[in-house]
């Protein structure tokens, strides 16, 4: 799809050309690069800045997924508040009673990408932070944020300090609904799925009686993930429900596969019967279904040692899909190892190669992996990996170096090294390009490409270098302080090549040399660009800073988050 | 739910055949080859991926988890000194003057030491594969040829069999280096851990049990070969490959190799089959002992190592009809781990460099490294096996007493396996072979036998009875495999023809009393518990420890979504050892019967579960209370991977 759009690439605005010889300056051009904002998000305006102390974002909302940038200088104490009653902290997304799943180390000043998914409460269910990423990384999964009733609006309050806001959209739902894909195929999901947990007394083979049962405990869960949920082996019942929007009027045929009771509804009516004691069997039944919302039920009682229960459906276009339930086929991103193995870094660099997975993996959706990662670490960071497959830099973070415990324990998927603190994300497309001016589209691929070898220096940092169709490239990443310093250069060539400092929903260009990117937010400073001109592609799925060097030519920039 | 076929053989005769065993008369494999410790320090974690010797004699291992160590004085005493780390899954490694190539994951790489302090400073990106990222896509190499070039082989993926979803999955590639070019060598590979060249300089792959693949073995490969697997001929109509098969060329209806070459042509024999279960589950390095006399009187023979069974077969390989073929003996077992990799060292000794982490090795071990001395005691053993038109030469190591050369101390009988997609095979048309004759050649160390029911595509065991050498020195070993693709001079030999593929010789199994696969009708329709049991990859159950009350009616689900067979069996008592040595006892049987011996401590079993696949089973649990031990029976397996059934 992406390339059919490339082919219709259409020029828009003109080139403000750099006529000095000045390695600052630079040359913005605009591109048409077929990128579309999502258009389940509606972009929410924001008053000029300052920001006045109290920001109303939304008036009253339900449910939401809200995306935002925001900055906070060194003194910031802010929150954002959810119906105007649960705050998520600002700079720190501290929420009163949790503990973020990984510790989160800011640098003021530079932009930061939230993406949080909140459910409101309802008159019998509380309100629940149902995902909340930083940066990619997830910090909070599916938290009850407290018992009360709230309904009021969506609230930037600044107690100290100053918070910039920026890129601010929402969505009123809490997950992916239904859709119809561009071919036409009924993709099914229900966006939250309640649930209650039964503990049962042993040998209970059945349970008919839901209706005046207590549940244990109760929650959200987005999928029906029973080995996430249950407290024991066996002995307890599930019972889920939810919202199941259908994207077109037709019939759908569902299935579903069990070793234990399963009983599937569908506006009350018992749509599938998997009911009772039995062994791994599955079945199925067609229905047609009115396009709209519809209720859906599942009872699920383990009253066996296997803990499975698939359901799949066909839609009337004949495209199949599970709903809600995992597949099995190890290709979905998990929370990771619960016993991680930390791979510690020493006083040398350790320079791990391995599958990762990038772009960063949201829960229980498809992950992708780049296979020849490089993972170099030093002390506590900034550690970063380079695909050397594409020379791109992919990510990185301080802290703890990565979790190896899917490579080294055992054998098996996902065999994926995962840094063990947040990462910043970078775009993951090639570093370097041959492009036929300065307002060609970047590519996502390279197939000429290739890791030559790479050179450690005596304290052992590395040095890599790279073909591409005839040009010798080279490239250098050095840990500092404040984020990465990085050497680019074309060390030999027929003609110029392009190379690529950030990609980034925008970039904006502080002073001469000086940039602020936000979405990911850094800064980035050019400290020497020899034989190399600085363009700025925008496009509307976000900015591109390159340099076209000559050959001979050597860029040195720093990268600080 | 999916149940595939499995098979037996017709000759139940034969079913009783007494188990092999190792008639040691007082003197053990230790007396001719010692086995001693390179010592590891306790920090290392020296899982043995590859293995070479550098120039002045230090031993250079990669492991798995990517480091690369310098060992001085590989030995009791031995000095470890870290010279990489953090490569991806290495699992080769070879020497070439002081540079020092690895095959990673996605390339291979060569290392080097430039500033001289001890540690890699320079990694060159020799050539570079694209990889999926599926877990089972492992690198093996590279191996260097006289001519400069560079040998490795490309692992399949696996996603509930074998795929080749990146390119040359399933070949073995060859590299020029001075060209800069990555070449398709040959195709039809699974799992090629292994592979070595013979004294002659031809390329042996080792082959892994698993789908399409029957048993381990050995393959000659040449240029343009097809050793098999279908997955890999995905990528030969791709430009540089010499294979014109096609993957929907290759079916399960050949019923054997032997038949899919009769009918293609282009479809390479194993040289020799090494029959699952009895030499090696899991075959590995190939090595060919150029030590001229120094390891032993087994020079120009190749060694074949087995990670599952830690143990070293020996081959004695000879053409007939312009290609290899030949047998397979026991050499010397008792190995700590899984042993992946063997290399000679200067000093003569055979190293074996070990691991086991994910497929348990009889070992024991996590990973170790080991060496094998010949003590300079001449064991008396077959030294090779001959095939003639009408029988076999055998050899010995020594001249032989004549007053034991008789035909009753030879037995011989026959059989074949499977070609199929199935995970592994049965042994199939099992079929018995007359002594005419026996006859000691005027050099006194050759036995001439002359059999009836010769017939190429058979693999020939070959069991003796009490001979002696000359000396009065009793075998060592008593037992090997023969694998005639072909008769000298040609023909189709005397046995029955081609009664695998009419059919004639298998038959599909049914449940066995101990294994009821229909819910009694007494039960009336319930059951009191019902049980699940899922295998994990690694040799386990995930479930150990199941509570059952005394005397329910039990129907339990066995599960198998790892990426080989296996079985349940429960036991009668604490006697999953039992069990387990029973089923190894098995021999050839063994798969045809799951595994299962047929023994009062066996209670109830699962049949042998393929991959992604399932078996039920109703029983009742035993009325008396206590502990029930239940294993897997697949050879290999039952020391890890077993539980206990509590009855309460
Ligand atoms: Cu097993």
């Amino acid at each position: 799809m992406i390339a059919m759009r490339k082919l219709t690439y259409v020029l828009l605005l003109l080139t403000i050309c750099a006529c000095s010889s000045d390695p600052l300056d630079l040359s913005v051009v605009e591109i048409e690069d077929g990128q579309v904002e999502a258009v389940e998000f509606t972009a929410i305006d924001l008053p000029e800045a300052p920001l006045p102390k109290r920001t109303e974002l939304l008036g009253t909302h339900e449910d939401l997924t809200l995306r935002f940038a925001f900055r906070a200088s060194a003194d910031a104490k802010a929150s954002v508040r959810l119906n105007n009653a649960y705050a998520i902290g600002l700079p720190g997304l501290e929420v009163e009673g949790l503990t973020p799943l990984r510790e989160v180390r800011l640098s003021p000043g530079v932009w930061q990408e939230v993406e949080l998914v909140y459910q409101a409460a309802a008159s019998s269910t509380p309100a629940l932070l149902s995902a909340l990423y930083l940066n990619g990384n997830l910090l909070y999964y599916q938290e009850a944020l407290g018992t009360g009733y709230a309904n009021g609006p969506l609230i930037l309050s600044t107690e100290a300090g100053t918070v910039d806001l920026a890129d601010v959209s929402s969505s009123p739902r809490a997950g992916q609904s239904s859709y119809l894909s561009d071919e036409g195929e009924e993709v099914l999901n229900i966006p939250q799925l309640r649930y209650a947990y039964y503990d049962l007394e042993e040998g209970i083979s059945d349970v008919r009686n839901f209706g005046v049962l207590t549940p244990d405990k109760e929650g959200f869960h987005p999928v029906i993930d029973l080995n996430y949920l249950r407290e024991k082996p066996r002995d307890y019942a599930l019972r889920f429900s939810g919202d199941l929007e259908i994207p077109r009027r037709g019939e759908y045929r569902f299935w579903t596969f069990s070793p234990a009771s399963a009983r599937m509804y569908i506006d009350d009516i018992l749509v599938l019967d998997n009911g009772g004691k039995h062994g791994g069997r599955s079945v199925a039944d067609s229905l047609v279904l009115s396009e709209g919302t519809h209720s859906f039920r599942l009872d699920y009682v383990q009253n066996t040692g296997w803990n499975r229960v698939e359901i799949g459906y066909r839609g009337p276009s004949g495209a199949e899909g599970r709903l809600n339930t995992l597949s099995g086929n190890g290709k979905v991103a998990t929370p990771g190892a619960t016993t991680p193995n930390e791979l510690a870094t020493d006083d040398y660099p350790y320079l791990l190669r391995s599958f990762v997975y990038f772009p960063a993996p949201r829960m229980y959706a498809t992950a992708r992996k780049r296979t020849h990662a490089m993972n170099v670490g030093e002390g506590d960071g900034p550690h970063y990996t380079v695909d050397l497959k594409s020379g791109a830099l992919l990510q990185a973070w301080r802290g703890k170096f990565v979790d190896i415990h899917d490579m080294w324990d055992g054998r098996g998927e996902p065999q994926v090294a995962r840094p063990l603190a947040p990462a910043l994300y970078f775009d993951g497309s090639p570093q370097w390009a041959l492009l036929e001016d300065d307002r060609s589209l970047w590519p996502d691929s390279l197939t000429n490409f290739h890791h030559q070898r790479h050179e450690l220096n005596d304290g052992g940092r590395p040095t890599f270098f790279y073909e591409l169709a005839g040009h010798e490239l080279k490239d250098r990443i050095t840990p500092t302080s404040g984020g990465l310093d990085r050497q680019l250069e074309h060390l030999s060539g027929d003609r110029d090549i392009y190379t690529q400092i950030a990609f980034a929903r925008s970039i904006t260009e502080t002073s001469p040399g000086n940039f602020s990117l936000r979405g990911p937010g850094a800064t980035i400073s050019i400290l020497e660009n020899l034989e190399g001109e600085l363009i700025l592609q925008r496009g509307s799925a976000g900015d591109r800073l390159l340099s076209k060097m000559g050959p001979g030519g050597s860029l040195q920039y720093s990268i600080q988050w | 739910m999916k149940f595939l076929p499995r098979f037996r053989p017709l000759c139940f005769l034969l079913l009783s055949l007494a188990a092999l065993s190792l008639p040691l008369n007082g003197q053990s494999e230790a007396d001719y080859y010692q086995l001693e410790q390179v010592s590891i320090p306790t920090f290392i974690e020296l899982e043995v991926g590859g293995m070479d010797f550098l120039p002045d004699g230090r031993l250079v291992v990669c492991t798995r988890r990517g480091e690369v160590w310098l060992i001085s004085n590989p030995g009791p005493d031995a000095a470890y000194s870290l010279f990489a780390r953090g490569l991806h899954e290495p699992l080769g490694l070879s020497c070439r003057g002081e540079d020092i190539y690895v095959a990673q994951r996605g390339e291979v790489t060569l290392l080097r030491d430039r500033n001289q302090d001890g540690r890699a400073d320079y990694f060159e990106t020799v050539y570079d594969l694209p990889l999926t990222g599926n877990y089972h896509e492992y690198h093996y190499g590279p191996m260097f040829l006289p001519d400069g070039t560079m040998m490795t082989t490309l692992n399949l993926g696996w996603e509930g069999k074998g795929v080749s979803n990146s390119k040359w999955r399933g070949w073995m590639m060859q590299y020029d280096p001075d060209e800069k070019e990555l070449l398709p060598f040959a195709v039809g590979l699974r799992s090629p851990a292994g592979f070595g060249t013979n004294a002659e300089g031809d390329i042996f792959v080792a082959e892994n049990q698993g789908d399409w693949i029957g048993s381990g073995r050995i393959t000659h490969l040449k240029r343009g070969d097809f050793a098999g697997h279908p997955a890999g001929l995905r990528w030969a109509d791709q430009p540089g490959s010499p294979v014109k098969l096609r993957e929907e060329d290759i079916h399960d209806d050949f019923k054997t190799m032997y038949a899919a070459r009769a009918a293609l042509g282009n479809v390479k024999l194993p040289a020799v089959w090494f029959p699952h279960g009895i030499l090696g589950i899991s075959t590995a390095a190939i090595i060919t002992d150029r030590t001229e006399g120094a390891f032993g009187p087994f020079a120009g023979q190749l060694f074949v190592s087995d990670q599952g069974q830690s143990k070293i077969m020996r081959v004695s390989l000879e053409k007939v009809d312009g290609e290899y073929q030949g047998a397979v003996f026991p050499f010397r077992e008792g190995f700590s781990s899984g042993l992946l990799r063997l290399e000679y060292g200067s000093d003569n000794a055979l190293y074996a460099g070990q691991t086991a982490r994910g497929w348990a090795a009889t070992g024991g071990e996590e990973f170790a490294l080991e060496r094998l001395r010949w003590t300079g005691e001449v064991p008396f053993e077959m030294y090779a096996i001959t095939a003639r038109k009408d029988g076999f030469d055998v050899t010995f190591t020594e001249a032989v007493a004549l007053e034991t050369v008789k035909p009753s101390n030879f037995t011989l009988q026959n059989f074949t396996y499977l070609y199929h997609h199935n995970y592994g095979s049965p042994v199939v048309d099992i079929q018995p072979n007359a002594i005419i004759d026996t006859e000691l050649l005027p050099d006194g160390k050759t036995v001439r036998l002359t059999v009836e029911g010769m017939r190429p595509g058979y693999i020939f065991e070959v069991k003796l009875g009490g001979l002696r050498s000359a000396a009065g020195k009793a075998l060592l070993h008593d037992f090997g495999y023969y694998t005639l693709n072909a008769l000298p001079g040609g023909g189709a030999g005397d046995g029955a023809q081609d009664a695998v593929a009419a059919g004639a010789a298998v038959t599909a199994p049914g449940a066995s009393p101990k294994r009821p696969t229909t819910m009694p009708a007494a039960w009336g329709g319930q059951v009191d518990e019902d049980l699940a049991l899922e295998t994990e990859p690694g040799m386990k159950y995930k479930q150990t420890y199941i509570t059952v009350k005394a005397g329910a009616k039990v129907r339990l689900t066995f599960r198998n979504p790892d990426d080989m067979q296996h079985n349940f069996i429960l036991t009668s008592g604490k006697m999953g050892d039992k069990v387990g040595r029973a089923a190894a006892d098995l021999g050839l049987q063994g798969l045809a019967r799951d595994y299962v011996p047929d023994i009062e401590e066996v209670l109830v079993h699962t049949a042998l579960v393929e991959p992604e696949s399932e078996d039920v089973i109703y029983f009742e649990a035993p009325t008396k209370k206590g502990l029930y031990e239940f294993v897997c029976t697949v050879p290999g397996h039952y020391q890890t991977m077993r539980g206990v059934l509590v009855v309460e």
